[in-house]
């Protein structure tokens, strides 16, 4: 009997039947955990298009929620289920067909989260079977078998007893079907275009008397001349019109010469790019996994489970070397394992859950190398062709959590609640040499053992400066402070509540929450052998200026010559001649005369104090307030320290008149201590700057708004404006000063038509941002509506709008020297530009007042739902439709001199400007169509039809796909063109059977 | 790190004024306690409830509350089936006019909500529901029922009221529902996730119902790879994830907040300011498609920028600061301090 019970729940497993109940499996721990549903796009959790019978005497059973919303009809159960002789029932179906349409084409919109390819296909299968007499039960279920957003469940128990779940579920994520491949071995850790790279004398005087012996002009180091197409061109605009592209070239103090069949790389590239096809760039996740819950006595729970998930495939990425950029595929081969275990305690008094979980996170691609085209044979890079990305590390992360709950009915019927956790980050992976294997490999093909460039700290010629230059020196993981990441961060909690009842329609809470992160790693970027602090600059890739220095000085005004200050644990170092002044620095960084070297252990305490009152009014209304203080500490930020006082109110009617009305309104207050706008200080060797009283003196002196630290007036770090200016916030650190006001109104409008209403009401300001973020508003109101007129009518509509608009003010500066080719009208239509400055280096000048921007982004969202269900005689018709359209606005305005420091030219430069980019927008239609013909007891037919349009306008991807090579004018190689508009309409032909 | 405390002892004195006023309130009208109306009812067993409630009984029969009371009740509470929930029947039978005789769950039926939820909790207290008292659902007065519906079956498992955990939560919170349909999303709509992956609706020890310590921590769930620590921590994104995503959706990429590079010049206005981006010298010899002076202009009417509407800035296409800056999640190469690496 036995045999013959398995025979049929295997049958049923493989056959099983239509979803009679919800189509997605809630699978829920709501208190742990993720991999609460088990569905699909077919099979969603929202409602579903599929139109089920419903009861027409459960029709009459309908009641309301206590809020008031109409429960829905009961499904038919009439059926009775299957039996065995053994003592079994079951209940199943089977739901399998064929997909017909274009969701194979271009439309990576529709098909990100889905797969509905055309085909043979099994949409849903479910199978259950319960023995009544020992209360034992089976459960099995899955849908989209087959595809990458296939998922099964299989369940099996005893009621009240014991349960165990294992579980498989795919999702695909597709990022961009308008990639355009340029490289080879997209998903893996290498990546090659193919192309030849051109050759080039890695001997700079050899260059140059190759050159000279060339050329039809005279070339020098100091006019050096680029050969192409048996031409000498002696200048860097003509460079740049050889190579198309800007930022690969010598600026003029190391000459180079290229040959080869591919001496136009942009061209090459180009070639390449028109005639590859546009693919696909996505990933799916694999992930499955078992759990067991038990009831151990009438008092005590427990579960434990384990679940693996493997991510695989590949998402757009990119890289930079130098003054170039490009997008790449990064690969991505993921595996985690999540171990979870608890323990959970309940009687009439006290409760206490016990938790223990382990996540281990591996990346079995952690290193990236790129063989770079555009990096070929340029003396700058020293050799080196390859760009090595330390990809994301394997780590592991470990929490033990408890949770204590006790009712106190002689204290005020009060209850007492803590909870405590403690948890912890840590990742060790082994750390890339400052020149990785693969970059060492090219310095050594390309002979290179010494590099050159600026002393980095030590006096050019000296020994130490030239044991510096050795590239074996950096080339191994000797060359760092330590050889493995040694990263750590753990997490504390501890969260304590006390609710007392003092009169029965009053309960008051207190509560405290402490939150804290602690990180134990940190890093220092300083080379042992050779005795400096720094990287490689351009993060590893131009080799010749080493991003380093010798001694450090964090935090301190200029100081002279031999005054390094060495970090406590690191050795003295014999020679330091370092001179913390900023030219000294800029010559071993190009970015500001600061070195990052220091990677900050940043921690975080948040200290919540609440106090809290609820009272029922009457029996079914009631008021409740809330004060709360939230103090926040953090290191290595621009405040040490914020709070924020958060006061709530909050009203609740469940019966006014025929409505329930919730309302809250919310007055929050954020501010903090000093503002310290020189973080870097902190990172790095040192920025020296001024204090603030200091800078506020300065500015009301002289009108400027930033300042570098080498006397007061601005030169050329002022770009970096956010570290150097007083007037600027960060959002995240800023004063903030936010009310939200929220309302849901239920209305039973008729005995069988729900109306609702929601609206929130966000408006945040920072009231002490002169610069950066300064409002962040959003509106948003949404209508809703179910009519349940019989079991076989039911419709439901709604609508939302939403409305948001950020605000801040900038800071761009103007250089005040133009350049050869004034941005003037006639230069604009002489060179064809369509836009132009006249900067020096478009950061550096000044930024007063004047040159001020403010920048608005406007959204813009509604959304409109339309639905019914409805039975013909005895087919049943569903129809959904959904239409969604936003829209972002991007708008600035600025001050006289923000365009030009030149009056002449602000008015054509203006017209380039104009005063916005064009509209993000995005709208999308779904109708989704399913009909039921029932052909006997068991079998239907089930007709479905999935219709969707999507249009989308981006400023971010506007002509990457018609001018690609345009992009390399400006340094920058773009492969994706971004989403796309859309159609698809998907058909499918489905059987359904019941067993 | 100097405290303002006037600032901040404004807002408490405010607070605590509005609390004293909600105890004022208190203080002067009498409490709605009652003696029990049900105190001297006893147990009648199924049968005499199906007596009447027949249509009831057929859809409860599919429930899993049916089938562990029936064919395996741990206690005699349970094994009372109806009346483990509605509490004992005795008096209701006499009169079943009377609707405080015996525990209903609907709104028809006007049976305190404190009343209701705590028939419920007479088994499900603690484990994940452990935080329900003085949650936010708690103190929105909402029943156990306003989600569960555990007289029939409409969701294959959690007794839902509706057919899955998404769509029951979306009955109340339309502008999430909304907020699914923008053009970057989590992959709920597709029944890939549900609003249960993050938020407890039973309560939790932290803010918004979210189920773990901490966003990060909670994000750390899916996301295991950002999770780190890395060499080069980018501070915000430390510290919150939600400093620059939108976890329910986004017209802009990745669910961020805002499009970059407007995101993240809200904190570098360097590199990323609108100068250097919109006019920059970046888009210096970039061919105008046209005559500049008859540029387009957006929905609102506005004039757009010449650039803007070819590749242009590798500072304003793609993914903006971060085609160079890719790496802003945090970097572990010893060379990856301005996270390109």
């Amino acid at each position: 009997m036995r045999i013959r019970l398995h025979l049929k729940v295997m049958t049923c497993c493989v056959a099983a039947a239509v979803a009679q109940l919800g189509a997605e499996q809630a699978f829920a721990d709501s208190g742990v955990g993720v991999d609460t549903a088990l569905g699909n796009a077919l099979n969603p959790p929202g409602r579903s298009a599929m139109p089920r019978t419903l009861d027409t005497e459960g029709f009459d059973s309908v009641r309301r929620s206590p809020t008031g919303q109409l429960y829905g009809v009961p499904y038919d159960v009439s059926e009775e289920p299957t039996k065995t002789e053994g003592g079994w029932e079951y209940t199943g179906g089977v739901e399998a067909g064929v997909l017909g349409g274009d969701a194979g084409k271009k439309n990576a919109i529709f098909r990100k989260y889905k797969d509905l390819k055309n085909g043979p296909y099994l949409d849903y299968f479910e199978v259950e079977a319960d023995k009544p007499g020992d209360a034992r039960y089976i459960q099995a279920f899955g849908g989209g078998a087959g595809r990458n957003d296939q998922f099964y469940g299989f369940q099996f128990g005893r009621y009240n007893d014991w349960k165990v779940k294992l579980f498989y579920n795919e999702t695909i994520h597709v990022f961009t079907d308008t990639w355009k491949s340029l490289f080879s071995g997209e998903g893996t850790g290498n990546l090659t275009t193919g192309l030849p790279q051109a050759t080039m004398d890695t001997t700079t005087a050899l260059v140059a008397v190759n050159v000279k012996n060339a050329a039809s002009v005279a070339c020098s180091m100091a006019a050096p001349c680029w050969r192409y197409g048996g031409q000498i061109y002696a200048s860097n605009v003509a460079q740049n019109a050889i190579n198309g592209m800007s930022g690969t070239y010598n600026n003029g103090s190391n000459p180079a010469t290229y040959s080869g069949p591919q001496t136009n790389i942009a061209s090459a590239i180009s070639a390449r790019l028109a005639a590859t096809d546009a693919s696909e760039l996505s990933l799916v996740r694999k992930k499955g996994g078992a759990r067991i819950d038990a009831t151990l006595t009438n008092f005590w729970k427990g579960y434990a489970s384990y679940t693996q998930e493997d991510r695989k495939g590949a998402r757009p990425f990119a890289m930079n070397e130098g003054n170039i950029s490009y997008e790449i595929a990064e690969p991505i081969d993921y595996t985690t394992h999540e171990l979870l275990a608890g323990l959970q305690y309940a009687d009439s008094l006290t409760q206490a859950n016990l938790r223990a979980s382990l996540s281990m996170f591996r990346n079995h691609i952690d290193v990236l190398n790129v063989r770079d085209p555009l990096m070929s044979e340029a003396t700058s890079n020293g050799g080196v062709q390859t760009a090595t990305y330390d990809l994301y590390p394997d780590n592991n992360a470990f929490n033990l959590k408890g949770e204590f709950a006790r009712n106190l009915p002689d204290l005020f019927k009060g209850r007492f609640t803590a909870v405590m956790s403690w948890g912890t980050n840590r990742q060790n992976d082994d750390l890339l040499a400052p020149i990785s294997a693969a970059q060492s490999a090219d310095l050594a093909a390309a002979g290179v053992t010494t590099l050159s460039g600026n002393s980095a700290g030590y006096a050019v010629g000296s020994a130490a400066y030239n044991n510096a230059m050795l590239v074996s020196n950096w080339n191994t993981t000797a060359a760092l402070s330590q050889p493995t990441a040694k990263q750590r961060i753990d997490n504390k909690l501890l969260d304590l509540g006390l609710s007392l009842k003092p009169i029965d329609d009053l309960s008051v809470k207190g509560s405290f929450r402490m939150y804290e992160t602690v990180n134990k790693g940190g890093y220092m970027a300083y080379n042992p052998l050779t005795g400096q602090f720094g990287r490689g600059f351009a993060d590893g890739n131009n080799l010749t200026n080493l991003d380093a220095v010798v001694g450090l000085r964090p935090g301190a005004t200029p100081g002279t010559a031999n005054s390094c200050y060495i970090p406590a644990g690191y050795p003295a170092v014999p020679g330091c001649i370092f001179v913390g002044t900023a030219a000294a620095a800029t010559a071993g960084s190009a970015n500001g005369a600061n070195v990052p070297v220091f990677g900050q252990a940043r921690s975080t305490k948040q200290t919540n104090y609440g106090l809290a009152a609820d009272y029922d009014l009457t029996r079914t209304s009631s008021v409740n307030a809330s004060l709360e203080r939230e103090d926040f500490k953090r290191n290595f930020r621009e405040r040490d320290n914020t709070w924020e006082d958060k006061l709530k109110l909050g009203y609740v009617n469940r019966a006014l008149g025929d409505a329930t009305l919730r309302t809250s309104f919310e007055a929050d207050r954020k501010r903090g201590g000093d503002y310290r706008y020189r973080t870097f200080e902190d990172l790095g060797t040192g920025l020296p700057g001024l204090d603030p009283a200091t800078q506020i003196r300065l500015a009301g002196t002289l009108g400027y708004l930033a300042f570098s630290p080498a006397g007061g007036t601005v030169v050329n770090n002022a770009n970096l404006f956010n570290r150097y200016s007083y007037y600027f916030r960060k959002y995240d650190q800023a004063d903030r000063d936010q009310l939200i006001l929220n309302g849901r109104l239920n209305y039973l409008a008729r005995d069988n038509l729900d109306l609702g209403a929601t609206v929130q009401f966000k408006n945040v300001k920072y009231p002490d941002s002169f610069y950066g973020l300064e409002k962040d508003n959003q509106d948003s109101l949404t209508l809703d509506l179910n009519y349940q007129p019989s079991a076989g009518e039911q419709l439901y509509a709604f609508y939302s709008f939403q409305k948001a608009k950020k605000s801040m003010n900038l800071n761009a500066g103007t250089a005040l020297v133009p350049v050869i080719n004034t941005c003037t009208a006639a230069n604009i239509a002489l060179y064809g530009y369509s836009a132009c400055s006249d900067n020096v280096n478009g950061l550096g000048g000044s930024r007063p007042a004047s040159d001020a921007w403010t920048s608005d982004t406007n959204d813009r969202n509604d959304v409109f739902g339309l639905g019914f269900q409805k039975d013909l005689g005895r087919v049943k018709l569903g129809i959904d439709y959904t239409y969604s359209s936003s829209k972002t606005d991007i708008s600035y305005a600025y001050g006289s001199t923000a365009l030009s420091g030149t009056a002449a030219t602000q008015l054509a430069m203006a017209a380039i400007a104009g005063s916005a980019l064009p509209s993000m927008t995005f709208v999308q239609h779904t109708l989704s169509v399913n009909v039921i013909i029932p052909i006997d007891k068991r079998m239907s037919v089930r007709l479905f039809d999935r219709f969707e349009i999507g249009r989308v306008k981006d400023w971010h991807y506007d002509g990457v796909i018609k001018n690609a090579v345009a992009a390399y004018d400006s340094g920058t190689l773009l492969l994706d063109s971004g989403p796309q508009n859309y159609h698809a309409n998907i058909v499918g032909v489905f059987l359904q059977y019941k067993l | 790190m100097k405290v303002n405390p006037g600032s901040s002892l404004s807002a408490l004195r405010l607070g605590l004024a509005g609390i004293l006023l909600v105890l004022g309130l208190c203080s002067g009208r009498a409490a709605f306690a009652e003696a029990d109306p049900m105190a001297g009812a006893r147990y009648v067993g199924e049968k005499k409830c199906v007596s009447c409630h027949d249509v009831e009984k057929a859809f409860f029969g599919h429930t899993q509350h049916s089938r562990a009371f029936r064919e395996n009740p741990r206690n005699d509470v349970e094994k009372a089936v109806c009346e483990a929930c509605h509490g004992p029947g005795s008096l209701h039978v006499e009169d079943t006019k009377d609707k405080t005789l015996i525990i209903g769950f609907d709104k028809e039926w006007g049976t305190p909500i404190d009343k209701q939820n705590g028939q419920c909790l007479t088994c499900h207290s603690g484990g994940q529901r452990m935080h329900w008292p003085g949650s936010i659902h708690a103190t929105n007065k909402l029943g156990c029922s306003d989600c569960h519906n555990p007289m029939a079956r409409f969701s294959a498992n959690g007794l839902m009221k509706k057919a899955g955990i998404t769509e029951t939560c979306q009955s109340c919170h339309q502008q999430q529902r909304a907020e699914f349909r923008k053009k970057s999303h989590m992959p709920v709509p597709e029944g890939k996730m549900t609003c249960e992956d993050c938020h407890n609706p039973h309560g939790s020890s932290g803010k918004r119902l979210l189920k773990a310590d901490s966003v990060n921590e909670l994000c750390y769930t899916c996301h295991a790879e950002k999770r780190g620590p890395f060499l080069w921590e980018h501070a915000p994104v430390r510290e919150n994830c939600l400093n620059c995503h939108a976890a329910h959706g986004s017209n802009a990429d990745k669910l961020l907040v805002q499009p970059r590079p407007f995101l993240c010049s809200g904190c570098h206005s360097t590199t990323g300011s609108m100068g250097h981006l919109v006019w920059g010298n970046n888009t210096l010899g970039s061919v105008v498609n046209g005559d500049p002076t008859s540029l387009g202009r957006n929905n609102a009417g506005q004039q757009v920028n010449a650039g803007a509407t070819i590749v242009s800035s590798k500072r304003m296409t793609g993914r903006s600061c971060q085609n160079c800056h890719s790496t802003i999640h945090g970097s572990n190469s010893p060379s990856g301090a301005r996270f390109q690496r």
